[in-house]
């Protein structure tokens, strides 16, 4: 695998995907996906629509037709389990659209994911309501009410109740007005520093470079290259096209 | 649809078609009883009429008995008070048919799925309900002793076998008229309309327009089924206006195959026969299991047909033809298994 | 027709109505959460007024007592269903689930028919007697029938609205693989939801076992109707259930006091009335 990897001897892996292949239906999307995720890394996977970039996140939490291969997280293999499990193991997910429940008020969908158990990091309602004033003012509001940022934040902040630790987050930047962007940039840097794992995936590269340890580009459903954040200025030109921006 | 032939027929289904016309031809000298295969063929034309909905559109009628049942009344009732010619009543069937598809269509086709199925079905209900009030179906006891009459004056349905070729000549001719609308470029569109509305109204077209017209096509061979069957058996009841005829015919289509055009012929020829001989075959079974229920298998039709609809959604969803057509796939070329009925035409 | 009349039939016509909620209610819940429609549900009802029937038939087991356990034992057998059967069906096409309710319905009415006979039942049950209101004198039972009913109405309610299980099930027919995503186990969800639906199929039945034959041709009918009453009610709104239900109960009773022969059809009429008039909107599942 082209590319070097900055490997911390101290830092357990959290993540670890050796040759996953996973279907939808018929259509095979990943082909042979390698990775793995540290303790306190925060790893952004970047590639073209397409690429397989929000397949990988599905699969690692069981929400693709069939997977092959190894798909471990905190040192458990997770390829045959169902995604309510993997959830519990503490593995977080804002998925792309969002999955804001429209019908539920914010509150109930901050309170809906399962919170877990044995978990430190759980934050209780008042500390996030704090991390994320908005939400508080509009608490009683219907999912369907919310503001597109809101409904980010919202996505961010309930996973941050259960007490994941390994944090999958799908395009949050999306669609966002900058400065809303800045704010998840801080909160994601604020959750950095808490030690939270975190495997983004990003279509905005500014915004995952400033974020990123490290930075997997995809193509047509596998790695290609691992770059670390420091070695990406110098590769920043050939990133970009395969970014077609 | 056949991915790779558009109108042309693939050249093995070509045997298998001319197989069963012999087959059918010559059944009634091989010991086939002539009523008992007339009964088959109506059902069978009436499955294949449906098929054109479910299998080519994609759209589940529940209410198609309603074109059935009707079509016999008026058979029935024509032949019987009025006096009119064969012909004459078969023609009323089939127009029936049109009809009343036409009222039913109009409401139904504005819906897809589910939804369609509940909306025909509880259309159809309003039909069953005035069939009930009618005094001209003869209510419970329905019409009985309809004749058969001479067809265009010469020929003499009176003679069983004669009725037996008479409704072959009808059930070959509509097999082949849904075999060539299913092969022709009004079959794609079908077949478009039924894998993705939404992209066939982004290309201009209005679907629901060919859906109506499709399903007063299958209405219409619904009633001309529905008449023969009457003519047939010479008996008209409420029975074939129910709903569980609608559910009956549904039946056959998933038993012999939803993904072709073979399949609800297979279908209604095996669950006619069964039907017929359920009491026989449990008797069988109980002699040689030793199991005395079985004797009673006869009076359990519904139940054994229920066991029947579980067993093909949970576990045989492609049907008897489905099955067999995959098989010919697989020894004939490398195409992949699919999990579903697939499309075999 | 004197008033005291008019209002009775006005009043079995609510009494009908309750039982046209309860069942879509559980039809509703079911498709909600499993995107299954329930064929079967008719044949839930028919047995729960059977099993009602034949405890007190045979066993001796008084109405009280049934309400209580019919439902129960009728949702566990529901829960079991939907483990073993209707989970096999998830993700396919929705004919399959009405082909596969269609065979429940074929079995359970055929078991019900072998085992009981082809004839119905009448539900013999110490009388409630009437109570009056003013000139109207009003059956107790059917009293009992809509005042309990409209309590059940409630307690659904407020279990989907109001309790952590609720916003769960809320969130589950919006997106249950993402509600899976988030921690919570679908599988249960599902196998629950079902067993409650049919649970309040069977209290139907249970209910309506005093004042309505009980056959497998009942619940057959009843079954249809239900279907008119959710396609114009809609599936997305308990209390749109809840104004349909009544509504076209009493709307039946209406007619049936003026023209008896239309009382039989007018809901589907209506049906297909609201289907013409109301405008057909691009959504995944349009009611």
């Amino acid at each position: 695998m082209p590319g070097s990897m900055n490997m911390r001897p101290n830092e357990s892996v959290i993540l670890d995907l050796q040759d996953v292949s996973a279907w939808y239906g018929q259509s095979r999307a990943l082909h042979g996906v390698n990775f793995s995720v540290h303790e306190g890394e925060v790893v952004a996977l970047l590639g073209r629509n397409g690429a397989g970039r929000t397949t990988t996140l599905r699969t690692i939490l069981g929400l693709v037709g069939k997977r092959t291969g190894l798909v471990q997280a905190f040192g458990r293999d997770i390829c045959k389990w169902p995604s309510y499990r993997i959830a519990r193991l503490g593995v977080g997910y804002c998925p792309e659209e969002r999955g804001i429940f429209s019908k539920l008020t914010c509150e109930e969908n901050l309170k809906l994911p399962w919170q877990i158990k044995t978990s430190d990091a759980a934050m209780s309602l008042e500390e996030i309501y704090q991390l994320f004033p908005n939400l508080a003012e509009r608490r009683y509001s219907k999912g369907l009410s919310l503001s597109g940022g809101e409904q980010q934040m919202l996505a961010v902040a309930r996973i941050l109740r259960t007490g994941a630790r390994l944090l999958l987050l799908d395009e949050i930047s999306e669609g966002l007005a900058p400065v809303i962007v800045e704010g998840l940039a801080e909160a994601i840097q604020t959750l950095k520093k808490l030690s939270f794992t975190i495997l983004l995936v990003e279509q905005n590269l500014a915004f995952a470079a400033s974020l990123a340890d490290r930075l997997l580009v995809m193509e047509h459903g596998c790695v290609i290259k691992s770059l670390s954040s420091s070695e990406l200025e110098a590769q920043r030109s050939w990133v970009q096209e395969k970014l077609s921006i | 649809m056949s991915q790779d032939y558009i109108g042309a027929a693939r050249p093995t289904y070509l045997y298998i078609y001319i197989a069963g016309t012999v087959l059918l031809l010559i059944a009634p000298l091989i010991g086939l009883y002539p009523v008992l295969g007339t009964n088959m063929l109506c059902f069978a034309i009436f499955a294949t009429g449906y098929y054109l909905l479910l299998g080519c559109t994609g759209l589940p009628s529940l209410g198609h008995a309603a074109f059935f049942g009707v079509g016999g009344y008026l058979a029935g009732y024509g032949i019987k008070v009025i006096g009119i010619t064969p012909e004459v009543a078969l023609l009323a069937g089939a127009l029936n048919g049109a009809v009343l598809g036409l009222i039913m269509g109009i409401v139904a086709v504005r819906r897809s799925g589910i939804v369609f199925a509940m909306v025909t079905l509880a259309l159809a209900q309003i039909v069953y309900f005035l069939c009930v009030q009618i005094p001209q179906t003869g209510g419970e006891d329905g019409i009985v002793g309809i004749s058969r009459g001479m067809l265009f004056g010469v020929i003499d349905l009176s003679s069983d076998t004669v009725m037996y070729y008479v409704t072959l000549f009808f059930f070959l001719a509509i097999f082949y008229f849904i075999l060539r609308v299913v092969r022709s470029p009004f079959g794609l569109l079908l077949s478009a309309i039924k894998h993705s509305e939404y992209r066939v109204i982004s290309v201009g077209f209005k679907p629901n327009n060919y859906k109506l017209l499709v399903f007063v096509i299958s209405a219409s061979i619904s009633g001309l089924a529905g008449s023969l069957k009457a003519m047939s058996t010479g008996v008209a009841t409420l029975g074939d206006v129910h709903w569980m005829t609608s559910g009956y015919v549904l039946l056959m289509v998933l038993l012999g195959g939803l993904g072709t055009i073979l399949g609800p012929t297979v279908g209604a020829l095996v669950l006619v026969f069964l039907e017929n001989k359920l009491g026989a075959i449990g008797v069988f079974l109980g002699s040689v299991t030793g199991i005395s229920w079985f004797g009673t298998l006869g009076q359990s039709v519904p139940m054994v047909l229920g066991v029947l609809f579980v067993l093909c959604v949970i576990v045989f969803r492609q049907g008897i033809a489905g099955g067999l057509m995959l098989l010919l796939e697989r020894i004939s070329s490398n195409r992949k298994r699919p999990d579903d009925p697939g499309d075999f035409d | 027709m004197p008033l005291n009349l008019f209002f009775l039939q006005l009043f079995f016509g609510l009494t009908n109505g309750c039982f046209y909620v309860l069942l879509s209610l559980g039809l509703t819940l079911v498709f909600g959460m499993l995107r299954i429609i329930n064929f079967s549900h008719g044949a839930i009802f028919t047995l729960g007024g059977t099993f009602a029937w034949a405890a007190q038939e045979y066993f001796a087991v008084n109405y009280w007592v049934m309400l209580l356990l019919a439902p129960i034992v009728i949702g566990i057998f529901g829960i079991i269903i939907e483990r073993v059967l209707i989970r096999r069906i998830y993700g396919l096409d929705d004919l399959y689930s009405v082909l596969l309710t269609l065979g429940l319905t074929l079995i359970i009415d055929g078991a019900i028919r072998s085992a009981f006979g082809v004839a119905g039942h009448s539900y013999e049950q110490t009388t409630f007697g009437t109570v009056s209101f003013g000139p109207i004198m009003v059956p107790l039972y059917r009293l009992w029938v809509v005042v309990f009913s409209l309590l059940v109405w409630l307690a659904v309610w407020l279990l989907v609205e109001r309790t952590k299980l609720g916003s769960y099930l809320r969130a589950g027919v919006e997106n249950a693989k993402l509600v899976g995503a988030l921690g919570i186990n679908i599988s249960t969800l599902t196998s629950l939801s079902f067993g409650l639906g049919m649970g309040l199929a069977g209290l139907a039945g249970v209910l309506a076992a005093p004042i309505k034959t009980i056959s497998p041709v009942s619940g057959e009918n009843i079954l249809v109707v239900v279907f008119a009453v959710v396609v114009i009610g809609g599936m997305d709104s308990m209390k749109g259930t809840l104004l349909a239900g009544i509504g076209l109960g009493l709307v039946e009773s209406l007619v049936r006091i003026y023209y008896p022969e239309g009382s039989s059809v007018i809901i589907f009429v209506i049906m297909g009335a609201v289907l013409l008039l109301r405008k057909q909107e691009m959504k995944k599942v349009e009611i």
